[in-house]
Formats: structure tokens, sequence, C-alpha cells
């Protein structure tokens, strides 16, 4: 703070020094500060705020020196974090694609498939997935667009995209947040962690060797996709919708630059996520996608993957169909 | 060139609005949309208030222009910072960027519907032809391509806020601080950028 | 100020606006002589005006107290206007009163004072005995003048509801067209603002500026000159009023308009500046020095200064500079040079009020000397410099007593070109004067507001006595006391004092009505001190009632701030359209409504009259605020 007001104090004559480089000195000599100029430049902490007529309160702040500081995270930390995030899991899954190839799998297919996902839960599952990617497109535009798409494309061509990217980033919230509520709602039940879960991480899920680890319907890789997405999904949704509407909910620049910050660090990384989850449910293993494709598995791949879920999906089937003539004809 | 900026003297502004008015009538400039406005500070504090007239500054560099995602800015010539509403997707990253709160959106009405950015063009229009109806419609006057300075400053009558090439300005300023004997009262960069020597 | 010399001393109406305005400006003007800075560049008592062409306004006759250019009512002033005019002093005396009345009473009525824009409703609901003339007020026609602009509004209401007929001639309609509930008998008249009529328009520092029209009236709006020779001509007048003004069609020639204001306003020198010479300043204002305004030396206006600020005397073609700096004894008069005024006789319980060792630059007279008339000018031996014309003009004048025309009623302006000829102030050179043996208090002294915060000082500090003025009664004697018997502070204990806002001007319709000032400020207000605010529990911007003394009452926001001291409220008066707490949007004609409407401060203001000139008290009242 000292040093905050020093700078200040030197500052006085920066706007002279910054428009005519020789007459600081004298200006210096000659002029100093009144003190009730001092005492005003010792308030000078923060934003200056003052009082003014028209109704929008936001004009009343005079200078926002914090402006400087959220620009600097925009355009040195921000692709920082992005790059790094995003671009990491990209190396990273390429790498392990090269090292591990496609994960076979175990045993070949069967004849059998189970149903792993019902309509409602794929169709959630595609609209979040959906709305999601063109997010993700529409927000990375915004963030990286400028340096990589605009020199390809030129400045009419990226604005255009960039403006209908706007409309459509604020219009397919709308189903991105239903998505991420229904999924909580179908879902939770599944995802809450058990003792099974440190077993499945010890075993290296499977991905890190060839043994396989217990699991029920959803193994702790799973259980950590869904708790990022519907957590972190929230989040970025929260901070969205605030960004949205600037200056309903936060009053001020500074909650304004915080929300922008959050939602910018929070989705790059949920980017990141995602890409793995598309990798493993795409072409990093064999029989995965179907999960969400046509809803059925193989049931090999159940078995491999979801040994306890399968077990319990059989022994339910089993129930529902044998048990029902038995329950008609009472044992004797 | 010149390198146009403007200069607000705390010590001679009266808060008369004047500048903030010009700055309507010149450029039609619509009602919630404030390019210009006085700020008062120390509001009624005996001795210690203090108002100043503040817009865009124009900086050399600019905020605003470093942290737009669709490079709608640019500067001209003369060092005044404009932008393309062409360009421009609202998307107001350059409001929180701005250490003046220069930038304006007008509200679009439904959700999320933000305008193009406005904000003060040092009455220097826009990226159309020169003084063009369709220049005046999107950006308002180009009186600097008439051999004119913004109107808010030539308005002021205690010419508090001047507008011009820095150097000139920077110099009528110096004698004021030279005659009256103190300081400071020209606000602007020195708090905005505490840590740097100038712009 | 004793030690920063020379100073100007600036003031408006918190100066004026009081039961002691005249002695509050008297008492600064005192002090202005006191620290000898009056008569010098950079000294001065000056008062500002808040709209274009107040002083010119004041200066042709808006006082009730006098006819143009301060001549008074006396018999003597109205014959002198009569031969500028040029109508028949009989025939200007008989258009006042009733038929049937005497010509000594029609005569009396002509030279009493009229009512003053403060007073005119108590002239309105009063019983006809209590009014000094044969009937109440029961007709008002308003040309530019804001109804919310003076104290005590609710009365002012019951004013409007008891008037037969209401005229309201404004670019806007004002306060008075909606703020009652007159059903009938109303009329609006839509009048130019000063852009569409060309005119000289005269400024606080007594330049006259020459405005030329900018757009034609808007709409179906006239300016105030076509509209006044429409309606002179349905009073059977327009003959008479405007026997020398060209008019074309309906519209009165605004050059010829002055040239009449320079034939009669001898008095203040507002005689030099002929249309002519004031749009040659307008044309050439940039051979003017901006510092010291005088014309710059090789120019056609070297040595005149800016606008011929009066007084600029003698004809046009005498070509005075006008008069920068007043009782300059440091130039000589005819460059702008003067002396103060023997305006009060030539001598007092036996002293001289001549100068005393004191004269302008080139007098020939090097001592004090009375103002000039025809008789002096002989006693001076100075009649033979007369031309044939002027004297001719002198003895038209003068009649039976020609020794008698002074400088100020001679038409020919000889009387004040001779006596400037031989460097001699027409008006004569005599002392300044700080007791005003003629004023209800000769010398200043204080007196408590009608509504005092203070009410133990009411006793030794009472305001004037009640008395019979401006043909209605001054009761503000009677109310003093009463509040003082009624511990009216002990229910309003904050001081409750008015103002202008930058943005706005007058009663604000036309202001409120443009955008761009609107937007600056949308809501009426009241200042409140952060401690009064704590006390009474109001907050930053929330919603308070201000309870005048009297009736009335306000429901404004509240902007709590240092603006003001610990137990003083403060309340713009540009705003109405609201009437406690109702908006009145709905009376406005369709689309005449301004953008901004807002509860008035007059609403709460209170009674309060200058003895002098019945100045209203809009400065000091008290007030109780609570949270809405």
């Amino acid at each position: 703070m000292t040093m905050l007001r020093r700078c200040l104090a030197l500052g006085l004559f920066a706007l002279v020094l910054a428009l005519g480089q020789p007459v600081l000195a004298q200006a210096q000599d000659q002029g100093r500060p009144s003190d009730a100029e001092l005492q005003l430049m010792q308030q000078l902490q923060g934003p200056v705020t003052g009082r003014v007529s028209i109704p929008d309160q936001r004009a009343a702040t005079l200078i926002q020196p914090a402006g400087k500081e959220w620009r600097d995270f925009w355009r040195g930390t921000s692709p920082w974090i992005g790059g790094i995030a995003i671009g990491g899991m990209l190396a990273l899954l390429v790498l392990f694609f090269l090292i591990r190839g496609r994960v076979p799998m175990e045993g070949g297919r069967s004849d059998e498939t189970i149903t792993r996902f019902n309509g409602l839960d794929r169709f959630t599952h595609w609209m979040t997935a959906i709305s999601f990617l063109v997010l993700a497109v529409t927000g990375l535009n915004i963030a990286f667009g400028r340096d990589l798409l605009l020199p390809l494309i030129g400045p009419e061509a990226f604005a255009a995209f960039s403006d209908a990217g706007k409309v459509a980033h604020n219009f397919l919230s709308f189903p991105f947040t239903l998505g991420i509520l229904l999924m909580l709602v179908l879902w939770v039940r599944d995802n809450i962690p058990s003792r099974l879960d440190l077993e499945w991480i010890a075993a290296g899920g499977g991905l890190i060797g060839h043994r396989h680890a217990h699991a029920r319907r959803f193994n702790a890789g799973q259980k950590a996709i869904f708790w990022s997405v519907v957590l972190m999904g929230a989040a970025i949704a929260a901070t969205g919708y605030i960004l949205m509407f600037p200056f309903t909910v936060v009053a001020h620049v500074g909650g304004m630059q915080t929300t922008q910050m959050a939602h910018s660090i929070l989705s790059m990384i949920l980017v990141a996520i995602i890409l793995a989850h598309i990798y493993i449910g795409t072409i990093g293993m064999e029989g995965a996608f179907e999960a969400m494709g046509s809803g059925k598995v193989d049931l090999n791949w159940a078995e491999a993957h979801h040994d306890l879920w399968a077990e319990e999906v059989r022994a339910r089937e089993q129930r529902e169909t044998g048990a029902a003539p038995g329950a008609a004809v009472p044992a004797e | 060139m010149a390198r146009m900026k403007f200069l607000c003297d705390a010590e001679r502004c009266i808060e008369c609005n004047a500048c903030v008015t010009a700055c309507k009538n010149e450029n039609e400039v619509p009602w919630g949309i404030n390019r210009r406005r006085v700020v008062t500070l120390n509001d009624g504090e005996m001795g210690k208030e203090r108002s100043i007239s503040m817009a865009c500054m124009h900086c050399t560099d600019a905020p605003c222009a470093s942290v737009c995602p669709v490079e709608c800015f640019y500067t001209t010539a003369d060092a005044v910072v404009l932008h393309s509403k062409d360009l421009c997707i609202g998307c107001g990253y350059c409001f929180y960027a701005c250490p003046f709160g220069a930038p304006q959106y007008p509200q679009l009405g439904n959700f999320g519907g933000r305008g193009k950015m406005d904000k003060c063009t040092f009455c220097a229009g826009g990226p159309e032809a020169d003084n063009t109806p369709e220049e005046y419609a999107s950006y308002g006057a180009n009186r600097l391509a008439e051999g004119k300075l913004p109107l808010c400053a030539e308005m002021c009558s205690t010419k508090a806020l001047l507008a011009g090439d820095g150097e000139i300005i920077a110099a009528i300023y110096k004698e004021r601080v030279v005659t009256r004997g103190y300081g400071s009262g020209a606000w602007g960069w020195s708090t905005a950028y505490p840590d740097s020597q100038g712009v | 100020m004793a030690t920063h010399k020379p100073a100007t001393l600036i003031w408006c109406m918190g100066v004026t606006q009081h039961t002691v305005g005249t002695a509050n400006v008297r008492a600064l003007s005192i002090l202005q002589l006191a620290l000898g800075n009056i008569g010098v560049e950079g000294g001065g008592a000056n008062i500002f005006r808040g709209h274009c062409n107040v002083q010119g306004a004041t200066d042709l006759g808006l006082d009730v107290t006098s006819l143009p250019a301060y001549y008074g009512l006396s018999e003597r002033a109205w014959r002198h206007w009569s031969r500028v005019w040029d109508v028949d002093y009989e025939w200007v005396r008989n258009r006042f009163g009733k038929p049937d009345m005497a010509m000594e009473d029609r005569q009396a009525l002509m030279e009493a004072k009229g009512i003053p824009t403060t007073r005119w409703f108590d002239a309105v609901v009063a019983d006809p005995a209590d009014v000094d003339q044969p009937d109440r007020l029961r007709g008002m026609v308003v040309f530019g003048h804001g109804g919310n602009t003076v104290p005590r509004m609710p009365e002012m209401r019951a004013g409007l509801e008891a008037l037969d007929l209401l005229v309201v001639a404004d670019p806007h309609p004002t306060t008075f067209a909606v703020v009652s509930e007159r059903k009938d008998g109303t009329y609006l008249l839509p009048i130019g603002t000063q852009f569409e009529c060309s005119g000289s328009r005269t400024a606080s520092n007594r330049s006259l500026q020459w405005g030329n029209q900018i757009v034609e009236p808007l709409f179906e709006s006239k300016n105030d000159y076509e509209a006044m020779y429409l309606l002179s001509k349905r009073l059977g007048i327009a003959e008479q009023m405007f026997k020398h003004i060209q008019v074309d069609g309906d519209a009165p020639l605004a050059e010829d308009i002055l040239r009449e204001i320079n034939r009669g306003t001898w008095s203040i020198g507002y005689t030099g500046q002929s249309p002519e010479r004031l749009k040659q300043h307008m044309e050439q204002q940039g051979d003017f020095d901006m510092v010291s305004l005088r014309g710059k030396p090789g120019t056609t206006v070297e040595g005149e200064f800016y606008g011929l600020p009066w007084p600029c005397w003698g004809t046009p073609e005498l070509k005075h500079p006008g008069t920068h700096v007043l009782y300059n004894t440091h130039e000589h008069v005819m460059k702008g040079g003067g002396t103060f005024r023997a305006r009060f006789g030539v001598e007092r319980d036996g002293e001289t009020l001549l100068a005393e060792g004191s004269w302008s630059v080139g007098s020939e007279i090097e001592d004090g000397y009375p103002e000039f008339t025809y008789g002096i000018l002989k006693t001076l031996g100075w009649d033979g410099d007369l031309t044939a014309d002027e004297l001719a003009s002198i003895q038209a004048v003068g009649g039976a007593d020609p020794d008698s025309v002074s400088w100020a009623i001679d038409l020919s302006g000889g009387i004040q070109r001779v006596a400037m000829a031989h460097g001699c102030v027409p008006y004569g050179n005599a002392k300044a004067r700080a007791v005003a043996w003629n004023l209800p208090d000769p010398v200043p002294v204080h007196r408590e507001p009608i509504f005092s915060p203070r009410p133990e000082l009411v006793a030794e500090f009472p305001t004037t006595e009640d008395k019979r003025d401006f043909r209605v009664m001054n009761i503000g004697h009677t109310l003093q006391a009463k509040a003082v018997a009624d511990k009216t502070v002990e229910s309003f204990p904050l001081i409750l004092t008015s103002g202008r806002l930058v943005e706005y001007e007058g009663g604000g319709e036309e202001t409120r009505s443009n955008r761009w000032l609107a937007e600056l400020q949308q809501e009426m207000f009241v200042e409140v001190n952060p401690a009064d605010a704590a006390r009474l529990g109001v907050r930053d911007g929330g919603m308070v009632w201000v309870f005048g003394p009297s009736e009335g009452k306000a429901r404004v926001k509240a902007l709590v701030t240092n603006r003001v001291g610990e137990g003083v409220a403060f309340m713009p008066f540009h705003f109405a359209g609201f009437w406690s707490g109702e908006s009145q949007r709905a009376k406005y004609p369709e689309g005449a409504d301004p953008i901004v409407l807002g509860d008035s401060a007059n609403a709460c203001t209170t009674y309060g009259y200058d003895p002098v000139t019945a100045m209203h008290e809009g400065k000091a009242t008290l007030c109780r605020i609570e949270a809405a």
C-alpha cells in the first residue's frame, strides 16, 4: 500500500511526462501538489469513486486500476492456463494412443448385450454434449480466435463468426444447464464415491496395466467425469449467467472481472477434461461408444469394466423374467 | 502527426456538465449512453471536492484494444483509439479492462442482448468514409476531419478540459501548474497506471 | 478581503431572496465601497443572472415599481415615456382604472406600484377591499415565468383556481398550466424561445448582444413580439403601441424595438447601442481583447467595449464606447469613465452630498457637481455648445420651463453630449451613499427570517412591521410572531433553502424537456447532511417527505451529502409536474409533458417579502423530513 501511495505521488506528473517528456523536472520543482491534492491522492488506493447525477452508478467509478490486472490475466495468464490445460491434454492423449493404442474388448464380442443407458439417459447426455461442444468452440474462439482464426479468415468473416458464436454461446447455455441438472438427477445415485473407487484407482483403472478392478455402474474415472461436469459445469453456468446479465447480479466491475476469470479458467479446464472423456468414449476404447450410442453394451465389455453392475443387471433381468411365473404359483 | 490527448484540470472543473451535453448533442448519443461524464470526488467535503470530466482517454497502449476478442479497435494517425461497430460483438470485455469506464453498451432488450459498444471517438468518427451519413449514424461527428477539436473541450467554459496535441496541452497545463504554484489536478493515467511512467 | 485587492463580489439569489434581500445587497455594496473595490478594474459588486436577458428584462420595466430604465412611476416619468412613445399622456392615463373613475384616481393608480409576481395570488384570493385597486386580480397573462419558482405554491394553486382567466405564454406548458384543478378559462400560447426571434439581449455586465433568429418558430408557436402585437390589436392599442415600430404582417421589427428603447432610456445610457452598432460588434468579435473587452487598436471598433455595456451615453452617432467598469474615475467619461451619481440632491443635514476632491479624468469641473439640466448648462455657459436642433428639442420637452429639462429626459441627447464634451458625467458627481434614508432600514441591519430557526433572536431582530404595500398586505411580522408563539421550530427543526442546478433553468419545463439535460438530473431530490440523515433514518437514494411549516409538502429522493451543513436541507426549485407525491403528467397536453417531472421545492417554502422589492423569502424557511 505504501508502495502504491508512493507510486501515486510520483505519478502526479505522469501525465505531463507522458505528453511532453522534458517538462517533468521543471514541473516537479515548481509545482508541488497542494495539501488537499495530497489528501485526495492518499485515498486513491483501489478504484477512485465519486458521485454522478446520472442513475448509472458504474459511471461514479472514475478510475478502476484493476482493469490492468484483468487485462494482464486475459492477455497473459489465461492463454497460458488454457494452452497448458487443453494443449497438454491433447498431447497426453496422442502420446497415450501411440503407446497404448485402442484398448480392445477383452475376450472379443459376445452375442449378448445389456442395456446401459436408456433413452432419457442418452438424450440428456447428447443434449449436454452437443451444447457443450458448441459452447466450447465459441468460448475458445473468444479466447484464442483472435490469434488463431482471425489471421486465417480475415476480420469480417471472423467478426461474423464470433457474433454468431456469441449468440449461440448465450442461447446454448440453457440446454447445457438443463442437461447438467438432469444428469445430476439421473445419475447421482450411481456416482456416490465408495471404497471400490479406491481399489479401482489403485488398479490404475485398467488403462495402465491390464488388470481390471471391480466396478459398479460407474467406475472412479467415470465418477470423476460426472462430478467434474456437474460441479464445474454448474459453476461455469452460474458465472456465465452473471456475465450474460452484466451488473445485475454483480454490481461492480471488479466482480465482473473475477467472474470472467473464473468462467474462463473453469471452462478451459473442463474442456481439457472432456477431451479425455471423448477420447476414452470413442477411439480410446473398443465398445465404449455403444453405451451412449445404442445404449446397449456388449456383455463382455460390461463384465470387463463394470463387473458388479453387470451382475446386478443380469440378476435383475432374471428376477423380472424368471421370477414372475414362480410368483404366480406359490411353492408347495 | 499529432498525438491527440484529453486532459482534465480538476482545479478548474466546475461540474457544469457542459462537456457532457455538448458531446451528447454533437454526436446524438442516445439516452443512457454516456460517452463522457463528470464525476465529483469528495462530494461536499470542504476544500477537498474535485470534479473531473472523464471519457475515453485514447491510451497509447489501449487496454480495450488489447483485450478485444475480435480486434475491432484501431488507432488513427492522430493516435485516436477508435473501433469498428461492424466488427464489435458487444462482449463487454473492453469495459472490464478500461481504467476509465469509457465503453458503453446499449441494452437491446432481450437477455444477453448487449448492443455494439459505443464510446468517445475524440469527435473523429469511425472507420466509414469521413463525414458521411453512415459514419455519423454509427459513430457521431467527425470534427477532426474538419480540422476541429472535440466539442466537449471546445465548449468547456473554464478550459478545465483540454483536448488536442498532447505536447501542446501538456505545455498549457505545465504553465498553469507553474503559475498557480501547485500541482496535479490533472486526472488520468497516473492513477490508472500507477506503476508506469507514462502511457 | 482587506488584503486581497482588487476583489469582486459575486452573488445570485442566495443573497436577494430574503426578507432582508435589499439590506443584504446594500451591505455587500457598502463592503465593496469600504474596501475600495468599486470603480476599479477587477472589483465591483456583481449579480449573476440565471437566464438569457434577465438583466435586459429588469432594465426594461419588469420591476413593478418603475417604468423602463428606472424612471420610476411619477408623472414626470410617465410624461417622458409618453413623449418617447409619441402618444398623449392623457391617453395613457385613461388606460388605467374603470370608466367611471375620476382623473385623479386614474393618475393615482397609474403611479402606484404594481402587484409583484411574488404576490399576485394574494391579490386574487383577497377581498377586493383589501387590494389597492378597483378590483381584485381576475385575469393573468404569464410570459416566460414558471409558477414553481416562487414560494407558497399551495396558496398559488388556490389563486390559480380563483382566476377568471389564465393565459400561459411559454415554449412549454409551465407549472401554471397543470398544477391547479382549473377546468376552464385557461389558454396555452406556444411561444418561441430566444433562438426563434432576433433582438438585443443584455447580460449581467450590462453588455448587449444582438441575437439573430436561429430557427423559425417551431410548430404553431409565435415569438414574443408577434404575440404581443396580436394581443395589442385585440385590445385596440396596437396603433399607439407600435407607432414607430415597423410591423411586417403581424411581426414587429426587432431593430425598431431597440431603436425605441434607445430613444427613451437616457437615464441609464441605453441609448448608444443601436442595432447597427451591436451587429457590428457581433460580426467583429475577433477585434476585441478577450480580457479588457476593448476594441483593439487599428480596428473600426477601437476603444469600444464589447457589447457597449450601459451606460453608453448619448446618441449612437456620438460613439460612446460603453462603460465596462462603473464609477471609474480613472478614465475620461468618453472613454468609459464615470463618477458616483448625484441622485439624491446636493445637500442633506447641512452637508454636501456632492463629491469632494474627486472627479473623473478630464473633467473641466474639478470637484463635485449636480446632475446636468439645461439650466445648469446655462449657468456654466456651456449652453452655446448645443446645436439648434438639440435646443429645439429641449424646449419642446420643457415647454414653459426648459431650464428644468435634465440629461435624463432630454430626447435629443444634447445635454449629455455637451456635458461629456467638457469631461463631465451627465448624472453629476456625488458621493456614494451608505445611509439610504428613504429605505426602511437606512443602514442595513440583521432581521430574522419569518420562520426563524432561532426564535429567541426574533425579539431583538424582528422582521419589519406589517405594511400595506404593492397593493396588498404584507403580514410578515404577524406570521413571524405567530411562528415564535407556536414554537414552529420544534416540529420543523431543519432549515430549508432552495436554489438552482446547472442543468435546468427557472421553472425548468424547457430544460426538463431537453433529453440531453434531462438525462443528467432525472429526479427531484433534497440534500440532507449525513448526520441528520442518520438521525432521521434516511438513506442516500431513499424517498422522503419534506414538510414545510405552512401547508406544503413534497415527496422527493434523499441525497445524503456534506454539501449541506448539519441542520440544513436544500432543494432545487426547477422541478414541477408532481404535486404532493402525485404525478400530474396526464394533465399536460399530449406530447407536451417534460421528460422529467418532480415535486416542487416551493411547495414547502413560505411567507416573507422584502419590504423594498417584494422579493420573496425562497432561501430561508424551516422543514421537517421523514422517510417515505
